[in-house]
């Protein structure tokens, strides 16, 4: 699956940026409300696009989730980030953006901190998931999902 | 001296105080460390001093249980140990490290583990095995070798998991290092070409003298004081299942104890890795050399590599057995046809995780040493064919349990878990998925043929395991003499003047290389040779 990057912001992302937008850094975009986080770091203006609370309902139980936050892409997502999100989709079978959203904490204003800290303790107390054999945190493998949904939404 | 039984005639009876029985790290060690005492000593070798295919063939045995395999590789008996002067420290690729504190317990969960003695028993015959193996010292720790290497050891170090040191001594073959001692000792004599075919003996208490033969058929009687046998670990057990004078089970096999418990190092090419982007991280990874003048070997270079492996601790609580990585650097340029699939495996899914460290080209590969439990049916018995000499040859049942693969893939789940939360990199796990050639010495640069299987080839319930060519344990010492063979003193529980040497007296296997330990316990055992005959 590829992006039609035209449809998101030209918001730019230098080459380190893409370097951490990977499935860690897929975590910092996603809980940093997107590429407005990035445009911010540069004092600019915002692009984050809040939602309201949302219901969403599983196989097995119906869940109010906190009002979460639609990050908006910058137009240079790898796409290898993409394909890990559609890999941890085949794996984990979770294809709820609203859900996956709702699992991540709220915006932050310091992602990467944050994102860090997340990934950091997922895998201290074991919430990992085998991705094609990475094990990768449970957090930043649901933001990678979130991406990969997203650009399929956008009729990537 | 040297000297070569082919050169006697037969009927030769020679006697003396010690009779040593291999002359390998073990044999060797022992005979050396005795040579002051004044004590006489008769080192029995069934080779010369080179390898000679009609001696090397009577380690030749029929594998019945789980293969020996270096994963892709079938390997046969005889390649796994060696039979001339050395011993199997001619192809020793020279890791040295101390047993762990852990193995030494009795800890619950696990079939027949721990020692009769501690680790703390151990440690003043490690500081002088770092002489006979020519090490630095018996300082092990990772600070010490970061600061002497310049190198950074991988900073996985959570409750769970912490980094090793390797100390590498390369090539230290015992044979060529110490063959000049060995003719210029006085009380010391090696005899080549000196075949154990028998211990024999009138009432199974007592070895009255063993019985030798040349290829070429010559007969000759050693009688001694003591003997120790130390002809490795299939080897030793070997010997004491021929020795049939005084019972048909063989000698110091009252209990039905010899040859059990057969253990090896299970070795899994693990799979690969993806460290964050500080170059650092990477920097140390394969090791290195330095020289450092410890007043011993002059100008000689010591080197260390580090591994990273389940902590004490953590094998206490959760009750499993130890798991070792070595995350090493491994050069693609020369990996031929392969190189699309390591490049997928490894730099691309780099990319995906936004982790860039590894240098274009390259990618960092998992080498997985493990423990295995102690299996009493894994055994060394005699088989049916016979060898050149007449005796009859080996027959290895080697087993590992579906729960030795469960606790190797929770250890290398584990150790990736704290990959991640030091914030180190990925790891990504393939058992069985990955292939690999030649990886004993792989540094960067070298050649490098690894390989990522299609998934629909990878079998995680049943993924190659291959061999550490470390055999383990068939002698085990106890204090019980109905699970083991040997005392704490490593003489035979039922044979009061047949003491054993090598890693068939290991109680447990430990995740450590064996060798180091193998000439600690040599040189522990001539003390007690020493204290009981003179």
């Amino acid at each position: 699956m590829g992006c039609d990057t035209t449809r998101f912001p030209a918001v730019p992302v230098s080459r380190r940026d893409a370097l951490r937008l990977g499935s860690g850094g897929a975590l910092a975009l996603v809980i940093g409300g997107g590429a407005g986080w990035l445009d911010r770091r540069d004092g600019t203006t915002t692009a984050v696009v809040p939602v309201d609370a949302t219901t969403t309902t599983t196989s097995t139980t119906t869940t109010t989730a906190a009002p979460v936050v639609i990050p908006e892409l910058p137009n240079a997502i790898d796409p290898a980030i993409i394909s890990l999100g559609e890999r941890v989709i085949a794996t984990t079978g979770e294809n709820d953006l609203a859900t996956l959203l709702a699992s991540l904490p709220g915006v932050s204003p310091d992602p990467l901190v944050d994102a860090a800290t997340l990934v950091r303790e997922d895998f201290a107390t074991g919430r990992t998931v085998d991705v094609d054999g990475w094990i990768l945190s449970v957090s930043e493998a649901r933001a990678a999902a979130v991406v990969a949904l997203l650009c399929a939404d956008t009729t990537c | 001296m040297l000297t070569d039984a082919r050169d006697l005639t037969s009927g030769t009876r020679r006697e003396v105080d010690v009779c040593v029985i291999g002359a390998g790290a073990a044999g060797i060690t022992l005979a050396l460390e005795l040579d002051a005492s004044g004590l006489s000593v008769l080192v029995l070798e069934s080779g010369g001093t080179d390898l000679e295919p009609a001696t090397q063939d009577l380690h030749a045995g029929e594998v019945v249980g789980r293969p020996l395999t270096t994963l892709d590789t079938s390997v046969r008996l005889d390649q796994t140990r060696l039979r001339f002067l050395g011993g199997t420290t001619n192809h020793w690729a020279g890791f040295c490290r101390p047993l762990h504190p852990i193995d030494f317990e009795e800890r619950e969960g696990l079939h027949r583990s721990g020692w009769p003695i501690d680790h703390a028993d151990l440690v003043p015959y490690w500081d002088r095995a770092t002489e006979w193996v020519r090490i630095t010292d018996n300082d092990f720790s990772v600070e010490t070798w970061e600061q002497r290497l310049g190198l950074p050891a991988p900073a996985l170090r959570t409750e769970r998991v912490e980094p090793f040191v390797f100390q590498t001594t390369y090539p230290t073959v015992f044979g060529r290092l110490y063959r000049r001692e060995l003719e210029a000792s006085d009380n010391v004599e090696v005899m080549l070409h000196a075949n154990v075919v028998n211990l024999a003996t009138d009432d199974g208490r007592t070895v009255r003298a063993v019985d030798v033969r040349t290829l070429g058929g010559t007969a000759l009687e050693v009688t001694a004081a003591a003997f120790v046998l130390a002809t490795g670990g299939i080897e030793n057990a070997r010997i004491l299942l021929s020795s049939t004078d005084a019972d048909p089970k063989g000698l110091a096999n009252g209990t039905d104890q010899v040859g059990r418990h057969f253990a090896e190092h299970l070795q899994i090419y693990a799979g690969f890795g993806v460290a964050d982007d500080d170059p650092a991280r990477l920097a140390g990874l394969s090791g290195g050399e330095v020289t450092i003048d410890t007043g011993r070997h002059a100008g000689a270079r010591h080197g260390a590599k580090f591994a990273v492996g389940l902590t004490d601790e953590h094998l206490r609580t959760e009750k499993t057995t130890g798991v070792e990585v070595q995350i090493l650097v491994g050069d693609l340029a020369t990996a031929g046809p392969f190189e699309p699939e390591v490049a997928a495996a490894t730099a691309d899914v780099g990319a995906l995780l936004g982790h860039q460290a590894t240098p274009p080209g390259s990618a960092v590969y998992l080498q997985a040493l493990a423990e295995q439990e102690l299996d009493p049916e894994s055994r060394v018995a005699l088989g049916s064919a016979t060898d050149a000499l007449g005796m009859r040859r080996v027959e290895l049942d080697w087993r590992y349990s579906a729960a030795d693969r469960t606790r190797i893939l929770d250890g290398l789940h584990t150790i990736a878990e704290a990959a991640g939360e030091t914030g180190w990199g990925r790891l990504q796990l393939l058992p069985g998925g990955v292939h690999a050639d030649a990886v004993d010495h792989i540094v960067p640069g070298e050649f490098l043929t690894v390989y990522r299987a299609a998934p629909s080839e990878r079998d995680v319930e049943n993924f190659p395991v291959g061999i550490g060519y470390h055999h383990m344990c068939t002698t085990r010492m106890t204090d019980d003499p109905t699970v083991g063979v040997v005392d704490a003193d490593c003489r035979a529980h039922e044979v009061d003047n047949l003491w054993i040497a090598g890693s068939s007296v290991f109680a447990t296997p430990g995740v450590a290389t064996p060798t180091f330990t193998i000439v600690a316990l040599a040189i522990r055992l001539a003390d007690h040779l020493k204290a009981v005959l003179l």
